[in-house]
C-alpha cells in the first residue's frame, strides 16, 4: 500500500514538474517582464530618478507634487476622462453591433470576420494615424463630404472642443478583439430560446433585451473591463496624431506619463502616475464589479 | 464559492495591474545604481596608458549617429574607407533614431555607450548634470579645435569650463520667402524686418488679399518667434542659473500681445486653421504656403529645401532668406537665431579615448570627410572653417542653407543657459503661449497665469538638484 503511495506522489511530482516545464517560458517572461518592473516602477514611484543617477529615495513627493505642483495634472485627468467617456461606449456599441451581424448565417462570413478584425490589427500604427489626419484634415475628405450636405467645414483635430471626440473615433475602429469575444458569447447562446421566443411573437428588439443581452452578460463585463482599462491606457492617437494638442485638449493620460518619464527623464515621478492610473482603476474595477453583480442573470433563479 | 469569486477577482486585479504599470517601469533596471559612475581622469589615465604602447593590434571603436537613411548612406561609406585606412583603428557605427536620448541614457549609465557619440544639442545639459559621462575636449591634444568658431564652441558643448561636446554642425532659424508671390501679391520684402514691418505688410496683404497671409506660424514656429522676442525684450536668457525668471509679468504680457497682434492684423493665419490646413499638421506642408497664398515660414535650416520643395512650381520661382523679426529698430541683442541639432562627443568610459579623438579629427577637420558627408546630412553648414569652405567651394552646401546662416552669423542672439532649454519650464510656457494664440486667454491673464507656475516649477527644480 505504501509503495503505490509512493509510486503516486512520484507520478503527482513528475506531472508537476513537466506543467512548469510546459509554463516556464511563460513564467520566465511574467517574472522578468510583468512582475520585476511592477515592483520595480512602485520602488520607483518613491524616488527621484533620471535614468543616469542611482535613485534617491523621497518618499511620498512624488505623489504629493502630481496634486499640488502639477499643472497639467488636472488638464490631463480631463482629457483621460473625457476620451474614455466617448470611446468606450462607442467600441463596445460598434463591437457588439458587428459581432450580432456576424452572428447571422451568411455565406462568406469568416471573410467578414477577418475584415473586420483587421483594424485591430493596424489601428495603432503610424501609417493609419496619418490616414486620420489626412481624413480629417481641413480640405479632407470628411470635410469634402459634409460640404457637400451643405455643412461648413469642420476643424476636426485643431478645435480644442472637438479633437478629443475625433481621436476617440480612431479607438473605435479598433472594436475586433471585443467583437470576436462577443462572438463567441452569442455562439453559446441556444437557439431554443430565440425560437420559444418567436412562438410567444416576440419581435427582435424585445429578444435582444430579453435574451441576448442576460446571457451575455459575462462577456459584455469581461470586455466592458478589458475596453475601460485599454481606454485609460491609450497613447498612440494622441502622440501621433494630435501631440497631446491643441492646447492640451487631447493630452492622455498615458502620454503625460510618457513624456515625464522620457522627454522630461522623471521616472521617479512617472512610476509615481502610473500607480495612481492603476489604483484608479483598481477603484473603478470594484466598482464595476459590484454594480455588476446587481444586475447578473443566473438561468436557476433569475436575477440575483 | 464567495471565495473563490474572491480569489478571480483579486487575480483579476492583479493582471489588470501587470497590463497598467510595465509601461512606466521599462527603464534600464538598476543601470544607474549598478553601473560605475564613469571616472573621466581614471579613463584619461588609461588611454594614455594604451598611447605610450604603440598599439600592434587593431583597436575596434563604436560610433553612433542620428539622420535616418541619407546619413547612413553617407558614413557608412566613410568608415569603409577610414578602415581600410587605418587598420589599428577600427570604427563600427550604428545608426540611431534621431530621439535617442533615452537609450544614450541608458547606455552611458549602464557604461555601454558607443565610445563616439552623435548627440542632440538639449540632450547634453542633462547628461553634464548627471556626472562626468563625457570626455573634456580641453584635456586632450589630438583633436585640433582651432578649426571651430571659439565663441560658437563655447556656447554649444562648454559647460563648467569643460568642452564636453562639439558641433556637428551650426543650423539657424530663418524666414524663407517666397519673392515670386510677394511680388504676385504686391508685398516687397527686400531686407530684414521688425515686428512693426512686418505687420505692417502682413495687414495690407490680408485686407487687400483676404485668403492670403504673409507669415504661415503653427505651434512650433509661433513658440520659436515668441521665444527669440521674448530674449530680445529680456536681453538674455529667459532663466537665471539659480532657479529665478529672468524676466517680469510685463515684459511676458508685452510679448503675448505682441504675438497676438499677429494674428489680429491677418498677419499670421489663425492656428487652428493653419494646423488644419496641413495634412500631417506641420508647416511646411500648409495648403497656403503649398499654394503661394502663404508667402513666408520660418524653419530649422535643414527644413529650408523640404518648405521650398513642397511649393508648387517651386522650380520656377525665387525664395529669399531673412531673419526672424526685430522687436524694435534699434534692439541690439540681436535677432538670427542660430543652433546646433547634433554634437559629437566622446564617452569617458572608452577605453581608447586617443583613437576616438584621432577619428573624431578626421571627421571634423578633414576635407576628405566632406567628400563622404557632402551637403544635407548635418542639416546645416560645417562647423568648423576648413570644412565649411571646402563644402562651398566644391558646392555641397546648399545655397540656402549658406544663406541663411550668413544672414544669422553677424546677428545671432546667445545660447541660451541650460536652465532655459529646462523641458518643464518650456511646456508651462509653450502651454501658456497656446492659450493666447488660440484667443483661449488674454494676454495679460495668460501672464498672470505663467508666473506662479514657473515659480513653483523653478522651486522643484531647484529642491531636485539640491537633492
Amino acid at each position: 500500500m505504501k509503495a503505490v503511495r509512493a509510486g503516486n506522489a512520484r507520478r503527482r511530482r513528475r506531472h508537476q514538474n513537466i506543467g512548469l516545464l510546459y509554463i516556464l517560458p511563460w513564467l520566465i517572461g511574467f517574472l522578468c517582464l510583468q512582475l520585476y518592473p511592477f515592483l520595480s516602477s512602485l520602488y520607483y514611484s518613491f524616488t527621484q530618478y533620471n535614468i543616469l543617477n542611482a535613485p534617491i529615495w523621497i518618499g511620498l513627493e512624488n505623489f504629493r507634487n502630481i496634486f499640488t505642483t502639477d499643472a497639467n495634472f488636472g488638464v490631463s485627468v480631463k482629457a483621460t476622462f473625457l476620451y474614455v467617456a466617448f470611446s468606450l461606449p462607442l467600441r463596445l456599441i460598434s463591437a457588439l453591433a458587428v459581432a450580432l451581424l456576424l452572428n447571422l448565417k451568411i455565406r462568406g462570413v469568416g471573410l467578414f470576420r477577418t475584415a473586420f478584425y483587421i483594424p485591430s490589427l493596424l489601428g495603432g500604427s503610424v501609417a493609419v494615424a496619418v490616414v486620420w489626419r489626412y481624413l480629417f484634415g481641413g480640405e479632407g475628405p470628411v470635410n469634402l463630404a459634409l460640404g457637400l450636405l451643405g455643412a461648413g467645414p469642420v476643424n476636426w483635430l485643431a478645435d480644442q472642443n472637438i479633437t478629443i471626440f475625433t481621436i476617440s473615433l480612431l479607438s473605435v475602429w479598433q472594436f475586433g478583439a471585443s467583437m470576436v469575444i462577443f462572438l463567441a458569447g452569442l455562439k453559446n447562446i441556444p437557439v431554443v430560446y430565440y425560437e420559444a421566443a418567436r412562438v410567444e411573437g416576440a419581435r427582435p428588439v424585445r429578444m435582444f433585451f430579453s435574451i441576448t443581452l442576460p446571457l451575455i452578460y459575462r462577456v459584455l463585463m469581461y470586455n466592458f473591463i478589458m475596453e475601460f482599462i485599454r481606454s485609460f491606457q491609450d497613447f498612440t492617437a494622441a502622440f501621433l496624431i494630435t501631440k497631446g494638442g491643441p492646447m492640451n485638449s487631447t493630452y492622455l493620460f498615458a502620454l503625460k506619463l510618457y513624456e515625464d518619464a522620457f522627454q522630461s527623464f522623471r521616472i521617479g515621478y512617472a512610476s509615481a502616475e502610473s500607480w495612481l492610473l492603476f489604483a484608479v482603476l483598481v477603484v473603478f474595477t470594484i466598482l464595476i464589479f459590484r454594480a455588476g453583480n446587481l444586475w447578473e442573470f443566473y438561468t436557476g433563479g433569475g436575477k440575483k | 464559492m464567495s471565495n473563490t469569486n474572491l480569489s478571480k477577482k483579486t487575480l483579476a486585479v492583479l493582471l489588470a495591474a501587470a497590463m497598467v504599470l510595465p509601461a512606466a517601469a521599462c527603464s534600464p533596471q538598476g543601470t544607474a545604481s549598478t553601473a560605475p559612475n564613469p571616472d573621466a581622469s581614471d579613463a584619461s589615465e588609461a588611454s594614455s596608458a594604451s598611447e605610450e604602447e604603440t598599439p600592434q593590434e587593431p583597436v575596434t571603436l563604436s560610433m553612433m549617429w542620428m539622420g535616418g537613411d541619407t546619413a547612413n548612406e553617407m558614413f557608412v561609406p566613410m568608415l569603409q574607407a577610414w578602415n581600410e585606412e587605418n587598420p589599428l583603428i577600427q570604427i563600427t557605427g550604428e545608426l540611431y533614431d534621431t530621439d535617442s536620448e533615452e537609450k544614450i541614457r541608458m547606455t552611458l549609465a549602464s557604461g555601454t555607450a558607443p565610445d563616439i557619440l552623435m548627440l542632440g544639442h538639449g540632450w547634453v545639459p542633462g547628461i553634464v548634470a548627471a556626472g562626468d559621462y563625457l570626455c573634456d575636449f580641453n584635456e586632450q591634444d589630438i583633436l585640433d579645435l582651432s578649426g571651430f568658431d571659439e565663441a560658437a564652441m563655447k556656447d554649444f558643448g562648454e559647460y563648467d569650463g569643460k568642452q564636453v561636446a562639439l558641433p556637428a554642425s551650426y543650423a539657424t532659424i530663418t524666414l524663407c520667402a517666397n519673392l515670386t508671390d510677394c511680388e504676385r501679391l504686391g508685398v516687397e520684402i527686400e531686407d530684414d524686418l521688425t515686428i512693426d514691418e512686418l505687420y505692417e505688410k502682413g495687414r495690407a496683404l490680408h485686407e487687400a488679399h483676404p485668403e492670403a497671409y504673409l507669415y504661415i506660424v503653427h505651434e512650433v514656429e509661433v513658440w520659436e518667434l515668441f521665444q527669440m522676442l521674448l530674449k530680445q525684450e529680456v536681453g538674455g536668457s529667459l532663466f537665471n542659473e539659480d532657479y529665478t525668471v529672468n524676466f517680469t509679468q510685463d515684459q511676458l504680457e508685452k510679448i503675448y500681445n505682441v504675438i497676438l497682434e499677429g494674428y489680429e492684423s491677418g498677419t499670421f493665419q489663425p492656428l487652428a486653421e493653419a494646423v488644419a490646413s496641413s495634412p500631417d499638421g506641420a508647416c511646411l506642408l500648409n495648403a497656403n504656403w503649398v499654394s503661394g497664398n502663404g508667402l513666408m515660414v520660418s524653419n530649422a535650416s535643414g527644413g529650408i529645401i523640404y518648405s521650398i520643395s513642397f511649393v508648387e512650381n517651386n522650380e520656377q520661382k525665387e525664395f529669399g532668406m531673412f531673419t526672424l523679426p526685430k522687436l524694435t529698430e534699434d534692439n541690439t541683442f540681436g535677432n538670427g537665431v542660430l543652433t546646433c541639432e547634433k554634437m559629437w562627443a566622446v564617452s569617458s568610459a572608452s577605453q581608447h579615448q586617443d583613437q576616438a579623438f584621432t577619428f573624431l579629427d578626421y571627421l571634423v577637420n578633414s576635407t576628405e570627410a566632406v567628400d563622404f558627408l557632402q551637403g544635407e546630412t548635418l542639416g546645416g553648414v560645417y562647423a568648423t572653417k576648413t570644412q565649411f569652405e571646402y563644402a562651398a567651394e566644391n558646392g555641397f552646401s546648399n545655397p540656402y542653407i549658406t544663406e541663411a546662416y550668413e544672414k544669422v552669423i553677424s546677428r545671432a542672439q546667445p545660447v541660451s543657459n541650460a536652465i532655459s532649454v529646462n523641458t518643464d519650464l518650456v511646456t508651462i510656457l509653450q502651454d501658456e503661449l497656446m492659450k493666447v494664440c488660440y484667443l483661449s486667454l488674454s494676454p495679460a491673464d495668460a501672464a498672470a497665469e505663467t508666473m506662479p507656475l514657473l515659480e513653483s516649477k523653478l522651486q522643484q527644480l531647484q529642491s531636485e538638484a539640491n537633492a
